[in-house]
């Protein structure tokens, strides 16, 4: 709706999915705004953010749906899943069940998302040292298994955040270069700017320089 | 793809087809629990076809009447003013939204979700029209459901 220009090469497409108040929607907003919210209401069903971050010199608009953990809409967030190029799956690493629970995300994940979507693994919270209830080696090991990246965040402190969402964006990235991800098939959740509305461009101006 | 706020957000077709299918099964089999229905509506809401919305919004107001759980009734007023803001109906979008926050007076997705309602009316050049009274009143009934449902 807004005449922003289009200054970017690609739209990535993410979705941040795990169980309720894991800090999935603190970590979307310290991303995008920079800032921690201490008290956040359940997300309602599916919301989304966006910014414009640089991998190699490319201007990339990160889309990120931020679904809700309530187990009751499952229906609703899994057909989120779709046409995703990042999904970072996120727990909690002060209580164990959020844990405990990755492996039915990641079934989700690894079922919906195509077989290139960039799976990242967040234990968030890691500013409460003092109530961990996963240690940080268990986590490790999980993720190697399962072929994920891996990193603990904190939502509150702003650490490890960018990194997050970065290293996502360079790995589909890299999957774009070597060519494992075709932008032609669909819901790659990649879109290259070619296709991009063109709305609002000249707006009435005369721009013909002839 | 690229949207600007979550009202020009569309349902992918073979999305709302799925959505669609799974819930006439289950009502063949009986009651369709308030989960599926509210995926069905979810995704109605998000069809380019305005009499899809319309019935999106039937089960919406619906689940709010019905469903007991009292988490879930801020979802379907959310989606409501959603739905509404969709199809222009603003004032009744307005109405939902104003509920919610009332309710929750500091919640982030909700105060978004108002100012992208009122872009769009800028953006129809509705800014200032009169709200139209028989929507309003219509919403009032609901709106006493949700509030006593707060307690
Ligand atoms: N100490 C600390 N608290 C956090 C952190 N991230 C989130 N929180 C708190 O945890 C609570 C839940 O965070 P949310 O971001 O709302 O959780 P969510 O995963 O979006 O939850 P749903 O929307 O219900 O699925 C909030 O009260 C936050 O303030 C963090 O990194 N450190
Ligand atoms: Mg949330």
């Amino acid at each position: 709706m807004t005449a922003a220009p289009y200054n970017y090469s690609y739209i990535f497409k993410y979705i941040i999915i795990g169980d309720m108040g894991v800090g999935k929607s603190c970590l979307l907003h310290q991303f995008t705004e920079k800032k921690f919210m201490a008290d956040c209401p359940h997300t309602i069903g599916v919301e989304f953010g966006t910014r414009i971050i640089e991998v190699s010199g490319q201007k990339i608009k990160l889309q990120i749906w931020d679904t809700a953990g309530q187990e009751r809409f499952r229906a609703v967030t899994r057909s989120y899943y779709r046409g995703a190029a990042g999904a970072l799956m996120v727990y909690d690493i002060t209580r164990r069940s959020t844990y405990n629970h990755l492996s039915s995300w990641l079934a989700d994940a690894k079922s919906l998302t195509n077989p290139n979507t960039a799976i990242f693994l967040i234990g968030n919270k890691a500013d409460l040292e003092d109530q961990r209830d996963v240690p940080y080696e268990e986590a490790k090991a999980f993720a190697e298994e399962n072929g994920l990246t891996f990193l603990e965040c904190s939502a509150k402190t702003g650490s490890n955040v960018e990194d997050a969402f970065l290293e996502t964006a360079k790995q589909i990235y890299q999957n774009i270069q070597d060519g494992s991800l075709d932008l032609n098939a669909a819901d790659t959740g990649v879109q290259p700017k070619q296709n991009l509305p063109r709305a609002a461009e000249n707006n009435g101006k005369k721009d013909c320089n002839c | 793809m690229d949207y600007g706020t979550i009202l020009e957000e569309r349902t992918n077709p073979a999305v709302l087809m799925n959505a669609r299918e799974q819930y006439m099964r289950q009502c063949a089999r009986g009651d369709p629990s308030a989960a599926s229905t509210f995926a069905f509506a979810h995704a109605m809401i998000g069809s380019k076809n305005k009499l899809d919305v319309k019935e999106g919004i039937v089960c919406l107001e619906k689940l709010l009447r019905d469903d007991e759980d009292r988490t879930s009734k801020r979802n379907y007023v959310y989606y409501l003013a959603v739905a509404h803001a969709r199809i222009k109906q603003y004032d009744l979008a307005l109405g939902y939204i104003d509920v919610l926050l009332d309710a929750e007076g500091d919640n982030q997705q909700a105060k978004t979700l108002k100012e992208s309602i009122k872009s769009a009316m800028t953006h129809d050049g509705l800014i200032g029209a009169a709200i139209v009274g028989g929507g309003a009143l219509a919403l009032a009934g609901l709106v006493a459901i949700f509030s006593m449902s707060r307690k």
